[in-house]
């Protein structure tokens, strides 16, 4: 396959599912019983005069193709519109909850796919002792966990020692850089402790089960012929070509951490876009609901692209098609 | 081998340099709390709340919250000291004998934030813009300016209100307690064609100016506001110098914090807490509510019609053990009867009492012709007896136990309901309908939070506000022309009877049972005192006064 052709199928792809995705978040949102200004009855002091007041501010009072419309024409000029909640840009509500949600959950990423990676290679190395054992039930475990269950068990056994709620000490008065950084790093700990650990299963398994696998291959039986140790094995021959299958979920992984992760956000107060799409949920906050799901689709859709372009560059057997 | 991917060490080196790109953006991202900086860190009183404040601009207001911090920000002509109206920035006031002219005499000498004088001229400004936007950017102010049809300032200290027809002093001073007053030199500017720039103008610190006791000067845009005293406040001089009020989204979160001394005071917990929290050697102050839980029945198009036969009704009622549903699911609670609470004080009509009485119940029941069934479900037209009740999942685990008693009291009278639980925008949506139509339900159970007057009680049995408030859709002639009657009594002693009357009335219709009336419950550290009642706790969004007053030991 050419590579010119097989990057711009891709692409193409890219977009369309783009719209697809752009119109099937336009329709969800809407099936959702009530709307924003029913939502505001029980506002105190709430009339019917205030929810025709915001219909029209909310431009409800539109025909849904006219909203459709409406909601492309502004989506061309990279508008997202403006909160129905706090009436401010959902650019800048999105750019401020992702901005704490992104370090939280990179952070917690890392924390899995290395804890993942060194569980997989051992429990694939040691396979039928002990060791594979402890590698790869404690890994099954955190993974079947709840992980607000977890989040809430981890704040009984820490919170003497760390702050278990928000992003930073409100307190902290005029902090330098790295006293802010700091602060933000310690209340970060605990949630990305708790999302790491039931995300680190998924790669243990897959890297024990592309290690296997590799380990199973020709080259690697001839390597043991020619007398290598089984440590160098591992490391120059199984481990590499095992990896493969990693960068796929690492890459797809990254397309959700855009997404945050709402129970943990939750749990621990942190202020991220997980926690912000299900207050919108409650709210029916339509442009921002939109423009949340847009930006994880979008990054989803960067990221499955990448993943392939990667994927085409490392693996030779897709390139020399 | 073929060219496999190589993890050589640049890479993991890049992926070290990412990851520490990413968390460093985390410090970079928001300043935290920089503040303005207190002389010492004890006279900070440290606030948790369980609701998310998000919105500085007045005109947006939209939470309880909202409220309780606008009224700590700005002032208003009145305010609320233990359910009775007092003076805020107006001192005094007086109405003409047919109450449709009032006259407000204000504080001498008041300035803003920025200080700048706050005058009469501010007063007028704020109601006109309220008049003058009302079906559109100041909605939400609408109801606090109804009828008004002139505002006047004679001079710097005095605003005149005139309305179109008599106006009791609860109806005046209730929507004036809550009608936010504005700086003219911020907002004017805003206040001008179709007034959209009214709701987008962030009104952040540190460009906030306001007149109330405390100003914001840090906005985290989520989940923590700090506010410190306002030097030009025209009232007493608040006892904590500054204000952090942080938002937890769960009760054991902020009772966590509040058990390790992160915060000081705690906002409307769940009454269940109360006393776990007396354990933890927490001071716990608890103050009745105007708030209560009610069983609403469709009065306007029901799924089943006999939901509009009164002896169902009044059966299910009797039916209703309020004792047990406060003892398991609202301890500190008070047995609901009337629409307006106990804690409405004299407009409360005590004579409307709610009796426990199965056997009474089910004699009426039988009276009506719902003959029990061999399942021991009463049959009604040809259908068992067999209803679902759209529940608010907003109300909380102890509104699931509440209807849990509910469902077996009603089970003792041979009618089965069921519980069918969705957001609040799905209740309102199921309740009103299409068109506020309320077709396609029987029961709803909801929580009702009217202001202190009980206009606002009798409000959600009235005509003028189906699609909002009004839950059962109940739209009644006779109820209508009484309520109509008190919103025009001028004369305190007519207005009571009138509303003891309507409160007996309602007894008698029956468009919802009202279970309980809530206890509100505040909690705090020993080392702080000063916390004034309020039917919405120390943090009210009727009263000043009852924050004011707190301070350090």
């Amino acid at each position: 396959m050419r590579r010119a052709d097989y990057v711009v199928k891709r692409v193409g792809a890219a977009i369309l599912t783009t719209y697809v995705a752009v119109t099937v978040n336009f329709i969800i949102f809407r099936a959702l019983p009530g709307t924003a200004v029913t939502n505001m009855s029980h506002v105190p002091d709430s009339g019917l005069g205030l929810q025709r007041a915001l219909a029209r501010e909310f431009g409800l009072n539109h025909s849904l193709l006219t909203q459709y419309g409406l909601y492309l024409w502004q989506l061309l000029h990279l508008n997202l519109g403006v909160s129905f909640d706090n009436q401010q840009p959902v650019v800048s509500n999105l750019a401020t909850d992702l901005l704490n949600s992104i370090p939280m959950v990179t952070l917690a990423t890392v924390f899995s796919v290395l804890l993942g990676i060194a569980t997989g290679v051992i429990a694939a190395w040691r396979r039928d002792t002990a060791l594979e054992h402890v590698s790869v039930v404690p890994a099954l475990g955190f993974y079947a966990t709840p992980v607000q269950w977890l989040g809430m068990i981890i704040i009984i056994l820490f919170s003497s020692y760390l702050p278990t709620t928000g992003r930073t000490d409100p307190y902290l008065i005029n902090p330098t850089f790295i006293q802010h950084w700091a602060d933000v790093m310690e209340h970060m700990l605990l949630p990305s402790l708790t999302l790491g650990l039931v995300l680190y299963g998924q790669y243990t398994l897959i890297v024990r089960s592309a290690m296997l696998e590799t380990m199973g291959e020709d080259y690697v039986l001839t390597a043991k012929a020619i007398g290598y140790s089984n440590g160098r094995i591992v490391r120059r021959f199984a481990f590499r070509n095992a990896m493969l299958p990693v960068v796929s979920v690492i890459a797809l992984s990254l397309g959700f951490i855009v997404g945050g992760a709402i129970l943990v956000e939750t749990v621990f107060n942190w202020p991220g876009i997980g926690y912000a799409v299900y207050q919108a949920v409650l709210e029916r906050d339509y442009p921002m609901l939109q423009g949340a799901f847009l930006l994880l689709t979008v990054s989803v859709i960067v990221c499955n692209l990448l993943a392939d372009l990667v994927y085409f560059k490392l693996d030779p057997r897709i390139s020399a098609r | 081998m073929g060219r496999a991917m190589i993890w050589s060490k640049r890479r993991g080196l890049a992926v070290a340099a990412l990851t520490t790109l990413a968390l460093t953006a985390a410090g970079c991202s928001s300043s935290g709390a920089g503040g303005s900086g207190s002389g010492s860190s004890n006279a900070v009183l440290k606030v948790g709340v369980l609701q998310q404040f998000v919105n500085p601009n007045p005109f947006n207001l939209l939470n309880v919250i909202d409220y309780d911090i606008a009224q700590l920000d700005y002032p208003a002509l009145v305010q609320y000291s233990h359910s009775q109206p007092a003076p805020d920035l107006a001192k005094s006031w007086s109405s003409t004998a047919n109450g449709e002219v009032w006259t407000f005499h204000l504080v001498p000498g008041a300035k803003w934030s920025d200080g700048k004088p706050l005058t009469s001229a501010d007063v007028v400004f704020s109601f006109k813009t309220d008049i003058k936007y009302a079906s559109g950017p100041a909605a939400i102010d609408s109801p606090n300016v109804a009828g008004i049809t002139s505002v006047t300032a004679p001079n710097p200290t005095t605003v005149v209100i005139t309305y179109s027809s008599p106006r009791p002093a609860g109806v005046v001073l209730g929507w004036a307690d809550i009608t936010p007053i504005l700086p003219e030199q911020v907002w004017a500017k805003y206040a001008t064609g179709n007034g959209a720039a009214l709701k987008t103008f962030p009104n952040k610190p540190p460009n906030f100016v306001g007149g109330g006791p405390y100003i914001p000067v840090e906005w985290n845009g989520t989940n923590f506001l700090l506010m410190k005293r306002n030097p030009y406040y025209y009232g007493p001089k608040p006892g904590a110098a500054e204000v952090g009020i942080q938002y937890y989204t769960t009760p054991d979160g902020i009772i966590q914090a509040l058990k390790d001394h992160q915060i000081d005071y705690a906002n409307s917990l769940p009454q269940s807490t109360t006393a776990l929290l007396q354990k933890s050697g927490l001071v716990v102050n608890t103050y009745p509510s105007v708030n209560s839980i009610s069983l609403f029945f469709n009065m306007k198009d029901p799924l089943h019609k006999e939901m509009l036969n009164p002896l169902l009704r009044r059966a299910m009622d009797l039916a209703m053990d309020r004792s047990q549903m406060i003892s398991v699911a609202y301890p500190g609670s008070q047995p609901g009867a009337s629409v307006v609470p106990p804690a409405d004080g004299a407009w409360w009509n005590s004579s409307v009492t709610s009796t426990y009485n199965v056997a009474e119940a089910n004699k009426l029941l039988d009276q009506a012709g719902y003959k029990m069934g061999s399942n021991g479900v009463r049959i009604a037209d040809g259908h068992p007896m067999s209803y679902q009740v759209i529940f608010d999942s907003g109300l909380g685990g102890a509104a699931d136990r509440l209807f849990q008693i509910l469902q077996r009291n009603l089970s003792a009278i041979g009618i089965s309901v069921s519980q069918e639980s969705m957001d609040s925008a799905s209740f309102s949506s199921k309740v009103f309908g299409t068109n506020n139509n309320y077709a396609g339900w029987d029961l709803a159970l909801e929580q009702l939070a009217p202001s202190g007057d009980p206009s606002q009680a009798l409000d959600i049995d009235s005509c003028s506000y189906v699609g909002s408030f009004n839950f059962s859709g109940m739209c009644n002639k006779t109820f209508e022309a009484m309520n109509t009657a008190q919103l025009q009594a001028v004369n305190v002693s007519t207005r009571q009877n009138i509303i003891h009357q309507m409160q007996a009335y309602l007894n008698t219709e029956l468009p919802q049972l009202v279970l309980e009336y809530n206890t509100t419950v505040d909690a705090h550290l020993s080392n702080w005192t000063g916390f004034g009642p309020d039917p919405f706790g120390s943090l009210s969004p009727e009263s000043k006064d009852s924050f004011t007053g707190i301070h350090e030991q």
